[in-house]
């Protein structure tokens, strides 16, 4: 499944990392559970479904940038300048929407805003190999939002959510179950389907464990991470859209921190940073942890400074918790 | 006369070029832009960015990172402040210590879970980033300490200059004149390169690289806290959210300033341009009538490209080093 | 190992917990003592308030650590211990309304009788309102208004804040020159509602003619952005004689930079009493500032909440009531080109602050 790379040196930590991963899920699943049932006792009002899934639908928007996050850090790469691509895209939604008063040709636009944006980013990692993708991305994340700023200056763009199947996107519910919530789940089993089960996949987790073994056995790296970083901008563009349908309202600073909390999800469900190490489904059970833990704290009115605090814990500790079992075994 | 070629052919000068030619732009525009007053305005407002950067470049050399330095500058300040508030520190020097101390005591904390807990230096720095800033909100009850509860020679020390630079600045130079030291011309500076550049190579050579990056981290830690003091003494309130997001200037600044994010490769010189040129950019584009809301996008577009022409230059560089051994 | 995996977990449930519980009372509160009990009940009544015994009402202010609205919220606690009722404060994350909306749907599913919010955008949260009024949830706004609310809860008439801003630059420029107007976020309505204001009253008065409002610039109420602010108009604009800052931030930020660099100009504006003592009063760069007063925005809200809960006042235009503080107040029209939706209720007139009686005021909030 992972690299190909076969000294026996990396092959030892491999089968112990194995056991790390398969533990890290089991946490993570444990972890979910416990924090369900904090959340059940804590409050008889979290199970109402509609309700839970009003709050679902409200994390559901970061939830969909974790998803080509979770490619991205697989790839032993980084992307800061998601939640800029966010915010450019949906103010892009904006401008034309309200220029040609088509809900449609704006959708189209901020997708291909989205796209493009992700493809720019994947066009200068890729032709400038020595530079981090950290500095890129921290470079077009300043850019995106300035083009943004340029576009919008003070002011904000509005009035898409008079569009009735437009809002729908994100008020609409098949039963208590809102489509956002449908699409992300489609979205996520696709995504899931693609790391674990096809060549693509497995490419990826080659080109994260070692980028020059994985080129020099036959894998076109470049046209790989390319290929990732313009699927999160055009994810980023979807996002767009969808918080374009949620609040009907677009100014230049929204969605900034997106991109630390996607890779925090990412990071809690076990996708190393470095590359090449990380399962899915974790990611998931992460995205959900996380959320419901706020919206469980949420509602006994805990302050979301200290929520902070504990997802901040949360997230040191999973990460630690390979070398902590080793120290206590020691 | 090698030497001089040497220099000039060097990143720091490219760099020093683009700074040169920027400063020219603008003083063509508005010539109020190269006095005293308005530079010493410049420096005085991104000294703490600027000092800031000189920690980071320690961190990225070793081949870190922190993006926490904003969250433990904001709860070294803060805490520093209530103290000073609750009359337990008498004068400026004192909130000065503890700010710093409090931030060395932080750093030290990033730095064992990197090293010992061997957690991805990014992912530690997220994880400690919520928590120190969510500290100081606690601390201090979800509250700012006003200008009101701060010690007169403390908030002076910010307004006030000697020799006709200010005292925020004077640290500022200090820092870099300290720093520019250690890391040319002690064993402690080798060692830092060292373990940047080749991380196992260092080992081998009997370097103590866990140390080095306890070592590295608790630096910067201090030098938060340092900045804490300065930022609060600076604007004369300490607020929770205090210079929320100023790691992304502060890794910006030594990313025009040359340094590798991959380690081992910077200097002190290229980081005190590249902190320079972005505190140039942020501030004086609005002096020469640049509508403010451009400003961020010149900024994304300045960081780009210098980061390109920088891998430009260094390719180049390459290939003539390439070239004389063929000779 | 699965007795590690047991061990690791409960450690975590354990830290999470402990960093719960510890928090309940030192963090979520804002100190004062009718608000302590209630959050530690915030989980029973919220039971109850499914039967209906007692009412539970919230509040959101705009961010974590915005002091003016945690002095609102004082307010806001002590009218509700006055009248039987349990108070929420949650704050949202951070200044987006994003966040705002997720605790509004938090609140909603917590069943509470009434919201009152300080908007964080205009437009963005009508569909969060629209849920919660849904469900038949009473919601208005106060400080800052948005679409949805039912009524808005108004510090002052926007004719009054403008008029007063505006006599100010009038008399600390001596009739005549260049002013500046350093704001909050560009989005903030309240703020622009009296920057609209002020437009049209300077063009309504002759006596207004010499004065040259040379630009408005935005401090996001943020102290080192409105300071920052501030200087650059220092450098911009030698002339200027006078910056207004309608906002306690950014009036704070533009004392303490002119005053740090010795300069003649004037700043006009509102700010916190305690916040600015020190920079209020002759000699300094301001001899007088406006406000209300802000433990009275959050009493008041309360009152709004419980006549509309009690059928007192539909929130409909022209109507009067007398709330449960004996006060009796009028439903004033909305004013969408001020950016004000909703119908108004108007909680007093800007009151002067100087030299004689700041130190006072400053000691109450």
């Amino acid at each position: 499944m992972a690299a190909k790379s076969g000294r026996t040196i990396q092959f030892e930590k491999k089968t112990s990392l194995r056991s790390v991963l398969a533990m890290r899920e089991t946490m993570l699943l444990l972890l979910f559970l416990a924090v369900n049932v904090m959340n059940i006792s804590i409050s008889p009002n979290y199970l109402n479904s509609y309700t839970l899934f009003t709050n679902i639908n409200s994390f559901m928007v970061k939830g969909l940038i974790a998803l080509p996050m979770a490619y991205i850090l697989l790839l032993g790469e980084i992307d800061i300048s998601v939640g800029s691509m966010v915010c450019l895209s949906a103010t892009l939604l904006g401008v034309v929407y309200n220029a040609t008063g088509s809900i449609g040709a704006a959708i189209l636009a901020a997708l291909a805003v989205g796209t493009l944006c992700g493809a720019f980013n994947g066009l200068v990692v890729t032709q400038f190999t020595e530079l981090a993708s950290m500095i890129v991305t921290l470079a077009t994340m300043t850019l995106y939002r300035g083009i943004s700023e340029m576009i919008l200056g003070d002011k904000s763009t509005s009035g898409m959510r008079n569009v009735e199947w437009f809002a729908n996107l994100y008020d609409g519910r098949v039963g208590h179950v809102p489509y956002l919530f449908l699409i992300f789940c489609v979205l996520a089993a696709g995504f899931g389907i693609v790391m674990h089960k096809t060549v693509f996949g497995r490419r990826m987790y080659a080109i994260g464990a070692n980028r020059d073994s994985a080129r020099y056995s036959g894998i076109q790296v470049q046209r790989i991470r390319m290929a990732v970083f313009t699927l999160t901008g055009l994810l980023s563009g979807l996002a767009g859209v969808f918080y374009c349908a949620w609040m009907g309202t677009v100014k230049n600073s929204i969605a900034e921190g997106y991109e630390m909390e996607a890779i925090c999800m990412c990071v809690l469900g076990g996708i190393s940073t470095d590359g090449g190490r990380g399962n899915f489904p974790g990611v998931l059970i992460a995205i959900f942890t996380m959320g419901l833990l706020r919206y469980g704290l949420g509602l006994i009115n805990i302050n979301s400074e200290i929520i902070n605090i504990i997802i901040g814990f949360l997230l040191v500790l999973v990460v630690m918790l390979p070398e902590l079992k080793r120290m206590f075994k020691v | 006369m090698h030497k001089m070629k040497k220099l000039l052919q060097s990143r720091e000068a490219s760099l020093l070029l683009v700074l040169v030619l920027l400063c020219l732009v603008i003083q063509m525009r508005n010539s109020s832009f190269l006095t005293a007053n308005v530079i010493n305005s410049i420096l005085k407002n991104y000294s703490y960015t600027m000092t800031l950067s000189v920690g980071m470049l320690m961190v990225l050399l070793i081949g870190g990172i922190d993006i926490s330095v904003g969250a433990t500058l904001a709860f070294s300040g803060m805490t520093a402040s209530l103290l000073m508030r609750s009359g337990i520190l008498t004068n400026g020097f004192a909130v000065f210590a503890a700010s710093t101390l409090i931030g060395t005591l932080c750093g030290l904390i990033t730095g064992l879970v990197i090293s010992k807990g061997k957690v991805i230096p990014i992912i530690a720095t997220l994880g400690i980033r919520y928590i120190y800033r969510g500290m100081s909100y606690l601390i201090s009850d979800f509250k700012s300490v006003n200008a009101s509860s701060m010690l007169p020679d403390y908030k002076d020390f910010a307004q006030s200059s000697t020799l006709g630079i200010n005292h925020l600045v004077w640290i500022t130079l200090c820092v870099y004149a300290v720093f520019f030291v250690v890391l040319r011309w002690t064993r402690l500076g080798r060692r830092i390169y060292a373990v940047g550049s080749n991380p196992s190579a260092a080992v081998v050579s009997g370097i103590p690289a866990d140390r080095i990056k306890i070592f590295v981290y608790t630096v910067m830690g201090s030098i938060c806290g340092l900045c804490g003091s300065m930022y609060v003494s600076y604007y004369a309130s300490a607020q929770n959210n205090m210079a929320m997001g100023i790691e992304m200037d502060v890794i910006a600044s030594c990313v025009v300033g040359g340094v590798a994010l991959s380690g081992g490769r910077g200097s002190i010189a290229g980081v005190l341009i590249g902190s320079v040129t972005i505190a140039v950019i942020s501030k004086s584009l609005s002096l020469v009538g640049i509508n403010p809301f451009w400003q961020q996008a010149l900024k994304g577009a300045i960081i780009l490209f210098a980061i390109v022409v920088n891998v430009i230059v260094q390719r180049n560089m390459d290939r003539r080093v390439l070239e004389r051994r063929e000779v | 190992m699965k007795r590690r995996i047991a061990l690791m977990l409960a450690f975590v449930m354990i830290m999470s917990l402990t960093a719960c519980s510890g928090k309940k009372d030192s963090g979520e509160q804002p100190a004062d003592a009718p608000a302590k009990a209630p959050a530690e009940e915030a989980q029973d009544p919220s039971e109850e308030t499914g039967e209906k015994e007692g009412l539970t009402f919230a509040i959101v202010p705009k961010q974590a650590g915005n002091e003016y609205h945690e002095v609102i919220a004082t307010g806001f606690n002590e009218a509700c211990a006055e009248l039987g009722i349990t108070p929420i404060v949650q704050y949202p994350e951070d200044t987006s309304a994003e966040a705002q909306s997720t605790v509004i749907n938090n609140l909603i599913a917590q069943k509470v009788d009434g919201i009152a919010i300080g908007a964080n955008d205009p437009e963005a949260l009508e569909g969060a309102i629209k849920t919660a009024r849904d469900q038949g949830i009473v919601v208005v706004t106060f400080d800052s208004d948005t679409k949805g609310s039912q009524v808005f809860v108004n510090q002052a008439s926007n004719e009054a804040v403008a008029q007063v801003l505006v006599d100010s630059i009038l008399d600390m420029t001596g009739g005549e020159g260049e002013f500046a107007v350093l704001s909050a976020t560009s989005t903030a309505t309240n703020q622009n509602a009296w920057i609209a204001a002020m437009e049209n009253l300077i063009a309504s008065d002759d006596k207004y003619a010499k004065l040259e409002w040379v630009t408005t610039v935005y401090g996001d109420d943020e102290d080192q952005k409105s300071y920052d602010e501030t200087e650059s108009l220092m450098t911009n604009y030698p002339d200027l004689k006078v910056i207004c800052s309608p906002t306690c931030v950014g009036y704070l930020a533009a004392c303490k930079a002119v005053m740090n660099a010795n300069s003649e100009i004037k700043v006009a504006g509102l700010g916190m009493p305690s916040w600015s003592l020190g920079y209020v009063g002759e000699g300094t760069c301001s001899e007088y500032m406006y406000l209300w007063n802000p433990v009275e925005i959050g009493s008041t809200t309360v009152y709004t909440m419980k006549a509309l809960k009690d059928g007192l006042t539909t929130g409909a235009e022209g109507e009067s009531y007398t709330a449960d503080n004996g006060k009796e107040y009028t439903v004033t029209p909305s004013d969408e080109s001020l950016g004000i939706y909703s119908t108004q209720v108007i909680v007093g007139d800007p009151f002067r602050f100087d030299g004689s009686n700041i130190d006072e005021w400053a000691a109450k909030f």
